[in-house]
C-alpha cells in the first residue's frame, strides 16, 4: 500500500543522497525495503547491514512495518567523542 | 544530563551540575580535537548528529552509567559544528563518594557514546581533503568543499528543504509601532469590554421608553468624553453625542434627526425600541475576550486591537538580520570607476533592494575576494546575521571557493546545484540555526535563487506559516519553451488588459542578461519535457514581489460549513508548500 514517509539523512549519507530530508511516496512494508530501494535508485554507499534505523525518533528494527506519515532515519556508523 | 552545543564547552560551568555534598570524588574526561590522525594532518573536525535521539541516546547512557557504579551525578556535553585543533569535542564529568566508581563510570560513557550515540565527524585535513570518520572502509569524500560531492536535486525537493529545516526566530518584545508586519508570539486579549459603558451611536437624547409619543424635560447634554453619574428617571432626557456614555438607565437614543426640540423639552417618537441606538457595555467584546492568535501575522488591524487594549509592547517573532557577501576579484571598487576587465556590482544593490522589499530592515553588507582567507573575514564579519547572502564564487571554476569556504566554516551544506535554469549552481546550508545561501554570481540566477528559496526562508524565520500566494493565470502572448533537462523559470512581463492577465515571455542572452528583463514583473514556470506552450494559452505565473504568504486570517471555516451540504471541491490548483 502506497503511503508517504519523510526520510532523514545524515553525514556521508546525506551528502550521498544530495539532500537532508525528503518525503517520498513508497510501497515499502519495512525501512529495510526502502532503504533498499533508495539505495538501488541513488546509488548510496553504505549497506543497510553497517547501519541502524530510527523510526519517529527512535531506534527501531530494519523489519518494522511503515506507516503512512512515518519519520526514517538511517544511521550510519556513529563517531561522536 | 546529556547536552548539545554549537559553542565552546566550558568546564567550570559544566562541573558545577555535578556538585554533590555525597560525593568525595570528581572524574572528568575531556575529548579534544589532535591535530593528526592516521598520519594526516588535521585542521579542524566538523560535527553533526540526529539532535533528537543523540540526546535521548545519551541521557541512556547516564542513566546506564549512575545504575551500573555507585555515582552521584553524571554530565555529557557534546559540540557540534566545526571545531578547531586544541578545542574541546567533549567534556563527561561523574562525580560519586569514592574515585573508582567516578573513573569506571566516566570511562563507560565514553566508550557508549562514542558506540551508540548518533554523532558523526568529519575530518578536515591540511592538504584540503576531507573525510567521514568510521564510515567505512573506502569511503572518502574528494576535496574540502564537501559540497562538491552532493548530488543535483530538483526545485521542488529544494524548495522543501529550506522549508522544512528552517524554524521560526526566538519571539521578542517590541514596541507595538515597529510590529507592523511581525508574526504574533502571545495572544492578544482585551483588557475591558467594550464599548465600555453604554455608547450612543447616533446624535439625539436618551430617553426611557415610557416617555414614547410624550415629551422630556432636557435636563443636560452630554459630549463624547463626558458623563452624567445620575440615573435617567421618566420625564427626564439628556441631549447626547455619538460616542457619548448614555446615563445610566437610559433605554434607548432618539435620534435629533427625529425627535422634536422645543421649549426645554423633547417630543419622544411614538416608535422607539428597546435599546436602539445604543451600544451596551461589551455588546461588542468581552473582557479577555481572545482577538488574535500566536501565529496571525500583525496587520494594522491588529494594530488598532493592540492600541485599543493598552498595548505599548507585543512579543512577535522577529524579522531575520541577512547579511550580503558580494564575491569576486572582478567586481569594481564602488568608489572607483571600473577597469578595462573589471564590472560593476549589480547582485549587491539588487540584493539590498530585494530584502528592503521583503521588509527586511537589518542588513549588513561585506565583499570578500575570491580566496579563502578573505571568505573567512567577510563570514566572521557576519557572524550576527541570521541568514547570509553569498554571491558568486559558487559554481564549479578553480576561483569558486564558497562551498569550500563555507564547510571550513562549519556549515552544513544541505545541496549545492539544483536542476534549474537560471541559478543551477545554488548552495544551501546551516549552522545551528543560522541559514546561508550560495547564490550564483549572474545577476538573474541571484534574483531567481532569492525569490524562490531565499524569500519563503525569510518568512518561515518570521514564523509566517500561511501558505504562499497561489499562482494567477494568464494568457501567453508568445511562444515559450522549456529546457531538456532543467525546470526554466522565465521571466515575463505580466499586463492587465480587459479583465485578464497577458504575459509576454522576455527572451534573455543567458543569466546575466538583466538587460532584456529590466521590466520584468512576473516569472512562468515551464518543467523539464513539458510541451512548448504558444500564443492564446493559459498558463499559470507567479507576480515578482507579491509571492509572500497571505495574513493568517484566522481560522478557516472548511467549505462545507459555509456552502451547506454541497459538497465542495475546489479547483485544481499546483501544489502550495505550508511551513513547517
Amino acid at each position: 500500500m502506497s503511503k508517504t514517509v519523510t526520510i532523514e539523512y545524515f553525514a556521508l549519507l546525506r551528502e550521498a543522497r544530495g539532500c537532508a530530508r525528503e518525503k517520498r511516496e513508497t510501497d515499502a512494508a519495512t525501512p529495510r525495503v526502502l532503504y533498499g530501494d533508495l539505495r538501488a535508485r541513488f546509488r548510496l554507499p553504505i549497506s543497510a547491514e553497517a547501519m541502524r534505523v530510527a523510526v519517529n525518533g527512535a531506534f527501531a528494527s530494519w523489519d518494522v512495518p511503515l506507516h503512512d506519515n512515518d519519520t526514517v532515519a538511517f544511521i550510519p556508523p556513529v563517531a561522536g567523542g | 544530563m546529556f547536552r548539545l552545543t554549537h559553542t565552546a564547552i566550558e568546564p567550570s560551568s559544566w562541573s558545577a551540575l555535578c556538585a554533590s555534598p555525597r560525593a568525595g570524588a570528581l572524574a572528568t574526561f575531556e575529548g579534544r580535537v589532535r591535530d593528526h590522525d592516521g598520519g594526516r594532518a588535521v585542521t579542524a573536525l566538523v560535527y553533526e548528529a540526529y539532535e533528537g535521539l543523540a540526546v535521548d541516546e545519551g541521557e541512556r547512557i547516564l542513566g546506564e552509567a549512575l545504575e551500573r557504579f555507585p555515582a552521584e551525578a553524571a554530565v555529557c556535553v557534546h559540540r557540534l559544528g566545526r571545531i578547531d585543533v586544541g578545542e574541546t569535542a567533549v567534556w563527561i564529568g561523574v562525580s560519586a563518594a569514592h574515585r573508582k566508581a567516578a573513573f569506571a563510570a566516566c570511562e563507560y560513557i565514553i566508550d557508549e557514546l562514542k558506540s551508540r550515540v548518533p554523532i558523526w565527524k568529519k575530518e578536515l585535513y591540511a592538504d584540503g581533503d576531507a573525510a567521514w570518520v568510521g564510515a567505512g572502509r573506502g569511503v572518502h569524500v574528494p576535496r574540502a568543499g564537501r559540497a562538491c560531492s552532493l548530488r543535483m536535486i530538483d526545485p521542488d525537493t529544494a524548495l522543501s528543504l529550506v522549508r522544512d529545516t528552517t524554524e521560526p526566530l526566538a519571539p521578542v518584545r517590541v514596541p507595538v509601532r515597529d510590529a507592523l508586519g511581525l508574526t504574533l508570539a502571545e495572544a492578544v486579549w482585551a483588557d475591558r469590554a467594550y464599548p465600555p459603558f453604554d455608547r450612543a451611536m447616533m446624535d439625539g437624547y436618551a430617553v426611557r421608553l415610557a416617555d414614547a409619543g410624550g415629551a422630556a424635560r432636557v435636563a443636560g447634554e452630554i459630549a463624547a468624553g463626558g458623563c452624567v453619574d445620575q440615573t435617567l428617571e421618566d420625564g427626564v432626557t439628556y441631549a447626547i453625542m455619538t460616542g457619548a456614555p448614555c446615563p445610566p438607565g437610559s433605554e434607548a437614543v432618539a435620534p435629533v434627526e427625529v425627535a422634536e426640540r422645543r421649549n426645554g423639552a423633547v417630543h419622544v417618537p411614538s416608535r422607539i425600541a428597546p435599546g436602539e441606538h445604543i451600544a451596551r457595555m461589551g455588546s461588542e467584546c468581552a473582557a479577555g475576550t481572545v482577538v488574535a492568535r500566536p501565529g496571525d501575522r500583525i496587520t494594522p488591524l491588529v494594530i488598532a486591537n493592540l492600541a485599543t487594549f493598552g498595548y505599548t509592547h507585543v512579543r512577535a517573532v522577529p524579522k531575520p538580520v541577512c547579511a550580503v557577501i558580494t564575491t569576486g576579484s572582478e567586481l569594481a571598487d564602488e568608489n572607483g570607476g571600473p577597469g578595462p576587465f573589471q564590472i560593476r556590482d549589480a547582485n549587491g544593490p539588487m540584493l539590498a533592494a530585494l530584502l528592503d522589499q521583503a521588509g527586511i530592515r537589518r542588513q549588513m553588507r561585506g565583499h570578500a575576494a575570491d580566496n579563502l582567507e578573505s571568505l573567512r573575514a567577510a563570514l566572521e564579519e557576519a557572524r550576527h546575521a541570521d541568514v547570509v547572502l553569498l554571491t558568486g564564487g559558487v559554481s564549479a571554476g578553480a576561483y569558486d571557493v564558497v562551498p569550500a569556504a563555507l564547510a571550513a566554516h562549519g556549515v552544513d551544506v544541505l545541496f549545492h546545484k539544483v536542476t534549474q535554469k537560471p541559478g543551477k549552481p545554488l548552495l544551501f546550508g546551516k549552522m545551528g540555526t543560522r541559514l546561508f545561501f550560495g547564490l550564483p554570481g549572474n545577476p538573474l540566477a541571484t534574483h531567481l535563487g532569492f525569490h524562490r528559496y531565499v524569500l519563503p526562508a525569510l518568512w518561515a524565520l518570521a514564523g509566517c506559516a500561511a501558505p504562499p500566494q497561489p499562482p494567477r493565470e494568464g494568457c501567453l502572448t508568445g511562444e515559450l519553451r522549456g529546457v531538456r533537462s532543467r525546470t526554466l523559470f522565465q521571466l515575463c512581463g505580466a499586463v492587465w488588459i480587459d479583465g485578464a492577465w497577458h504575459i509576454t515571455p522576455l527572451p534573455c542572452k543567458g543569466s546575466a542578461d538583466i538587460f532584456s528583463v529590466a521590466t520584468a514583473n512576473a516569472y512562468v514556470r515551464v518543467d523539464p519535457g513539458a510541451a512548448p506552450r504558444h500564443a492564446g494559452e493559459y498558463v499559470p505565473f507567479t507576480m515578482l514581489g507579491e509571492e509572500g504568504p497571505y495574513s493568517t486570517g484566522g481560522t478557516p471555516v472548511s467549505p462545507p460549513q459555509y456552502l451547506g451540504k454541497k459538497a465542495h471541491t475546489p479547483r485544481a490548483e499546483r501544489p502550495c508548500h505550508v511551513a513547517g
